[in-house]
């Protein structure tokens, strides 16, 4: 028996090794994806172009200037006369912010019993760059407030605080620095092992339906189980080194940590790619060419990720969208992978999680060898 | 199917891609069990986006629930708060948040800063003359053309621009199957060139292209609730111009590939990812950084993306849009001079 599925595995792996696009797509294209959006969400949003109306020209306003220029977010570009110019340039897309300073800045400052206006105005068409440019802009114009409030406080005698007041103090577990990319890269090597596994695995058995071999594996004396058990290894070694490769980048280049067990790790993801393996066999009974695989893979794919919590995570999701979610393993081992890699879960604490996968991989598995069945009978 | 697969994307695309978080499970530690505390917990949690709903009662169930994702968060407010702030006292309050998702972090914490301000504000009742004394700058923030900051407002124009590549993958994978099938040098026997053939391929997927254009437009306005300000000539005059860029580069790789399955891996790296990671829809593109300036430049797709933007939430002309316009009919007109040199060549 073992004879026989090795001789059908070697002759899957030599096939798979001659087909150099398939094999591009499988290893190459995944790693340089993982690469480019590790970069683009890596790095903090820094240098938007802010425009100045300074309609004060006061040392106290020179001072704001150079205040929001040494931001690392924003960078001052233009100075400008009036409010239209600088509409202008917002309209273009040449500069994101806009700061106003009045005529009567400093005057304003000067005097304890008034307040001074700043107007700030931001490009909201780009929403991660208005978010940086508003928390930017706000929080050093806030800081120069501050100063001058203690000033303030201190010339009219005032030594304490008088008004009640809250603290809020926050700490962020797990992600300290609060990086995009340590919840996007994990999202995204779910999603790669999962579309690698269901077309590697539904194109083998596509692929030998299409050339008319099916039906001469079928009057070999191998056995459907064996036939399945030998269909399934090369698919769970593409998926494997793929996953292995991924991590390696995300590790060693992003800095994404493992805090949890690495075997445990492994473990959960080689259930994972067997579980969606009988997804694989159901798509592959389901389509007759290769190019209908590969839509149904494409359709499986973009409703995994919706469904997964790639981007939203699935607690956040309305309740029935959330429900849904839970039929997809997508979303049991994605939540799996972010707990053992970012929390240091153990297998107590996604012990849930575990059973709820291995659950929907025996309901899958029966579907899909009674599919199977029937395609072959 | 080409016409209305763009517009299904979008949709698909569209919920991927949006990351407004409407609400956020946190457990509480309360430990001063006063009638502040409770006044703040009920604050927080009025209108249901923050609901408190785990009871903390040791540092170590903390941990756990976090670690099991059983909460986002949890808040400690500590012993004697209650005293502290009726003594005149700053009273500390403790946020512990999973920091794995750090986008919803961030609003969470937006949401309970903005409520702890509104509770503290509310007990102290500051007098006029205290707030020129201890907030002395007014900060007018005003957030144009998508004053509320929504996530689908900013990312369904973009990725209007990733959809309208799928006419591209089309006319790559559709010149590599004659080429599969042999029916390109059954074509070149006939008195047709090879320009009339690009130049009939291309019209034929710029017309498609344009048409699928307006189920997307009825889409992002309709379904989304997405605003559009500007003209919809000007909007698929625009997305012409697109197609023409993105077709035309698209038929240039194509010269060079022989199967079907090579045009989809290569349009795929090429084009397609690059227009999600490296165009400006998400971050936008670092100034100061060359490499990424260049690159951006070169993909069609960041053009469009600025002039769909700027269509839809800004309601900006061709007064605004010229130089991007210009952009990519140069890119067009270029691509396709050098495919038809290519094809020549190959023919003589």
């Amino acid at each position: 028996m073992w004879h026989r599925i090795s001789n059908l595995v070697v002759k899957d792996l030599q096939q798979f090794l001659r087909d150099r696009v398939l094999l591009i797509f499988v290893l190459v294209g995944p790693t340089f994806q993982l690469v480019m959006m590790g970069q683009a969400t890596a790095t903090d949003i820094k240098h938007l172009p802010t425009a100045i109306v300074d309609g004060d020209r006061s040392s106290d306003s020179r001072a704001l200037i150079v205040a929001l220029d040494t931001l690392d977010e924003l960078d001052v570009t233009h100075y400008l006369d009036t409010e239209e110019q600088a509409g202008a340039l917002l309209d273009k897309g040449e500069v994101t912010s806009v700061v106003l300073i009045p005529s009567g800045f400093a005057e304003s400052l000067g005097s304890p019993s008034e307040r001074a206006t700043v107007q700030f105005l931001v490009d909201g068409s780009n929403i991660l760059g208005a978010y940086a440019a508003v928390s930017a802009g706000q929080g050093a114009i806030a800081r120069m407030g501050s100063e001058i409030a203690v000033e303030r406080l201190r010339s009219v005698g005032a030594t304490d605080n008088r008004v009640p007041a809250l603290d809020l103090r926050t700490t962020t577990r797990f992600n300290e620095e609060m990086n995009h990319s340590f919840y996007l890269l994990p999202s995204q090597l779910s999603l790669i092992v999962l579309i690698v596994t269901l077309l590697v695995s539904s194109m083998g058995i596509v692929r030998e339906r299409e050339r008319g071999t099916l039906e001469q594996l079928m009057v070999t004396p191998l056995r459907r189980i064996e036939l399945i058990v030998a269909k399934a290894t090369l698919p769970t070694l593409v998926a494997l080194v793929d996953f292995l490769a991924m991590l390696a980048i995300a590790v060693w280049i992003f800095g994404v940590p493992i805090r949890g067990s690495l075997v445990l790790l492994l473990a959960v993801t080689l259930v994972f790619i067997i579980v969606q393996q009988t997804w694989g066999l159901v798509i592959s009974a389901l389509s007759a060419t290769q190019q209908q695989a590969v839509l149904l893979i494409f359709m499986t794919g973009i409703l995994s990720v919706a469904f997964s919590g790639y981007l939203v995570a699935a607690e956040n999701m309305p309740t029935l969208m959330r429900w849904a979610s839970k039929l997809f393993p997508i979303s049991h081992y994605l939540t799996m992978l972010r707990a053992i890699m970012l929390k240091g879960a153990t297998i107590a604490d996604i012990g849930l999680q575990l059973f709820a996968l291995l659950l929907l991989g025996i309901a899958s598995l029966t579907i899909s060898v009674r599919s199977f069945r029937k395609q072959l009978g | 199917m080409v016409f209305i697969s763009p517009a299904f994307t979008l949709v698909m695309l569209s919920y991927l891609f949006t990351w407004d978080v409407e609400h956020f499970s946190l457990g509480i530690f309360d430990q001063d069990r006063s009638s502040l505390s409770r006044q703040y917990i009920a604050a927080l949690s009025e209108d249901g986006t923050i609901t408190f709903d785990e009871d903390v009662a040791s540092s170590a169930r903390v941990d756990e629930l976090l670690v099991s994702g059983r909460v986002q968060g949890v808040l400690v407010l500590p012993p004697g708060l209650m005293e502290r702030v009726n003594g005149g006292e700053t009273g500390e309050i403790q946020a512990i948040l999973d920091g794995t998702n750090p986008g919803a972090v961030s609003q969470m914490l937006g949401h309970i800063q903005g409520r702890t301000e509104r509770f503290v504000a509310a007990l102290s009742s500051l007098p006029e003359d205290a707030q020129a004394l201890y907030a002395p700058i007014d900060i007018r923030m005003r957030v144009w053309y998508n004053a509320n900051l929504s996530t689908l407002h900013s990312m369904v124009p973009g990725l209007i621009a990733v959809v309208m590549c799928m006419p591209a993958f089309s006319i790559a994978t559709s010149l590599t199957r004659e080429k599969e099938l042999g029916t390109l040098e059954g074509l070149y026997a006939t008195p047709v060139g090879g320009a009339d053939l690009l130049l009939g391929k291309l019209a034929a997927y710029l017309s498609c292209g344009v048409a699928s254009a307006l189920p997307v437009m009825v889409v992002a306005t309709l379904w989304f609730g997405v605003p559009f300000r500007g003209s919809v000539l000007l909007f698929l005059l625009a997305t012409a111009d697109f197609l023409l860029g993105v077709l035309c580069l698209s038929l240039l790789l194509a010269s060079f590939l022989s199967s079907q399955q090579a045009a989809t891996v290569i349009m795929f790296l090429v084009l397609f990812i690059p227009s999600m990671f490296l165009s400006g829809l998400i971050d936008p593109v670092d100034r100061t950084s060359f490499s990424a300036q260049l690159q951006a430049n070169f993909l069609p797709t960041t053009h469009y993306i600025t002039m769909s933007r700027g269509i839809f939430l800004k309601g900006v002309g061709l007064r605004e849009l010229w130089p991007q316009l210009l952009m990519l009919a140069a890119m067009g007109v270029g691509y396709l001079l050098v495919t038809i040199k290519l094809f020549r060549k190959k023919l003589g």
